[in-house]
């Protein structure tokens, strides 16, 4: 697939790295040319006040990125998270006989957050590319022309809580989704729970969206501060998503810090997947 | 905007409690639950320490959010209230105090089994301060500790959410007008805004309770209207988020309850993403 996927992330500042709770997975993998014709990306954000978020948010990622129903129907997503949460008592299980193997038995405040289980957004992004519209043939013959962008393919995404995607055509934002205003991100995002047994209320709280893939296209995929971040950006008549296209891996920390410095990034754990359609 | 600092390990935020431990205290709180005022509030208080350690927790232990200190206050003085390990401290980490209890009692929690009826849960109850009752209420006095404490620790940490002050008391002050020490207070802060005071009025005096008033014309009592004055404002993320969880509360809503929990006070404030199932 002429696409390159790159995941940038940091942990908030004031944690170490193995504190960072968010949790990315990209199939079938990240670089300059990706195999294929299929990408399956998940991001999931572990909250703060939970505890084990981070291999909850890791659960999640590594089942959604490859779920494909997941992210055009809402009672296969509900499956799909329900099915991770079922195999959650085993996991917590073991951590507790890890803990007590290490002679660090549970102490008495740790017991509560366990009860209630982990917690965490999600945001799931498959984009398919068709080889029959590549290089032009079988193209809407309306959409080919200087101006337009040659669609190659299709995307569909899932989400539920504040995890976000941007998509960027042409220079112009083509999609923000779930969230799209800056105004909206507090500190009670909706959850995946581990212990969530009810798929109605999951179903009532995931988000769909879909569009086309042209080539030039850019998707990011935004925890939470970076998603706040670059709609504000947007809102006041910025380029965010060029700011983003010129990071490169060691510049992202620099960044993250600088910007955190300023207060124009809230200090969070950060993730981004860039994957850019060329 | 003040109130909004980011409250982390490296930008703590401060709670002290001031417990009144005065003879005062020893008096039932009356109707049909047979506990002392001095009971109520020592159960208060340990739930207010045990709700905020478990806000804290984490994988590797509780993070030091919060630094914390007690003081009690009764007879003379006014005092450190820790024991055990902790006797003596004035503000402590909030993860020594998780760590550092004076025992660990066994509670009974009734929970709907989902059939109609209930079960009965064992639950962890940490005990750090004994019920206390003697001698005069030296109020002043521990607003004034409080104020010294409150003082040192802003000079570390200026950027800091603003220390919250809470008192837990019958309202009986007997060592001068607590207005101006509760002022002297509350003029202190850091560059996120003032120090708030916030009490919890426990008292035998009957009559409805009442949770963040915005005007003191409901409250039974001179102690209770006098507890209002000198109680703080919440400010307006902590106002959201007690309206979101169904408290009746208003533009100048106090930090002041009558005869209530206010051990929901710990969940007003934001350390990250809370953990809320799906609803």
């Amino acid at each position: 697939m002429r696409a390159s996927v790159i995941v940038y992330w940091a942990a908030k500042e004031g944690s170490s790295a193995t504190e960072y709770e968010d949790a990315w997975q990209v199939v079938p993998g990240t670089g300059d040319e990706v195999p294929g014709d299929w990408v399956g990306v998940a991001v999931a954000d572990g909250a703060t006040e939970s505890s084990l978020a981070r291999l909850w948010a890791a659960m999640m990622a590594e089942e959604f990125a490859v779920t494909s129903g997941a992210v055009h129907d809402a009672y296969l997503f509900a499956d799909t998270a329900l099915a991770l949460s079922s195999r959650w008592p085993a996991v917590v299980k073991s951590y507790i006989a890890e803990r007590e193997n290490a002679a660090r038995p549970l102490r008495w405040y740790e017991r509560p957050g366990l009860e209630k289980g982990a917690f965490a957004t999600l945001l799931a992004l498959q984009v398919n590319i068709d080889g029959q519209l590549v290089g032009g043939a079988g193209t809407q013959p309306e959409l080919v022309g200087p101006g337009f962008p040659r669609v190659i393919g299709g995307w569909t995404s899932a989400a539920l809580g504040d995890t976000c995607l941007f998509h960027v055509r042409g220079g112009q934002l083509q999609a923000a989704f779930p969230l799209n205003d800056s105004a909206h991100f507090d500190t009670s995002p909706a959850l995946l729970g581990s212990f969530d047994a009810d798929p109605e209320a999951i179903v009532d709280h995931v988000r769909f969206a879909e569009g086309t893939v042209a080539e030039g296209d850019d998707f990011f995929v935004c925890t939470d501060a970076l998603a706040a971040w670059f709609l504000a950006r947007a809102e006041q008549g910025g380029q965010p998503w060029e700011t983003l296209r010129d990071l490169t891996e060691i510049g992202f920390a620099e960044w993250v810090s600088e910007e955190r410095q300023t207060n124009s990034l809230r200090n969070d754990d950060v993730t981004l997947v860039h994957m850019d359609v060329w | 905007m003040p109130y909004v600092a980011e409250i982390s390990r490296t930008n703590p935020s401060c709670f002290i409690f001031l417990v009144d431990q005065s003879a005062s205290m020893v008096d039932p709180i009356g109707g049909e639950v047979k506990m002392s005022k001095a009971d109520v509030v020592a159960d208060a208080l340990n739930r207010l320490l045990t709700e905020l350690a478990i806000r804290c927790a984490k994988e590797e232990g509780v993070r030091d959010y919060f630094h914390v200190a007690v003081l009690g206050y009764g007879g003379r003085s006014a005092q450190s209230a820790f024991g055990g390990v902790l006797q003596g401290r004035g503000l402590v980490p909030i993860s020594q105090v998780a760590d550092h209890p004076l025992r660990v009692d066994q509670r009974t929690k009734l929970k709907p089994d989902g059939a109609g009826g209930v079960i009965e849960l064992k639950t962890d109850f940490p005990v750090w301060v004994e019920p206390l009752a003697n001698g005069a209420t030296p109020m002043c006095q521990a607003l004034s500790e409080a104020r010294d404490l409150v003082s040192g620790w802003i000079g570390e940490y200026l950027r800091g959410f603003p220390p919250i002050v809470l008192n837990l008391t019958d309202g009986e002050a007997n060592d001068g007008d607590p207005h101006a020490s509760a002022r002297e207070l509350t003029q202190l802060r850091t560059n996120d805004g003032a120090v708030l005071l916030f009490n919890l009025h426990i008292s035998d005096a009957g009559g409805s309770p009442i949770t963040f008033p915005a005007n003191s014309s409901s409250l039974p009592n001179v102690y209770a209207r006098s507890l209002f004055d000198m109680s703080s404002e919440l400010p307006p993320h902590m106002r959201e988020y007690a309206a979101n969880n169904h408290y009746d509360v208003s533009e100048g809503s106090r930090g002041f309850v009558y005869n209530s929990d206010i051990v929901s006070l710990v969940q007003f404030l934001d350390i990250g993403t809370r953990a809320l199932a799906l609803r």
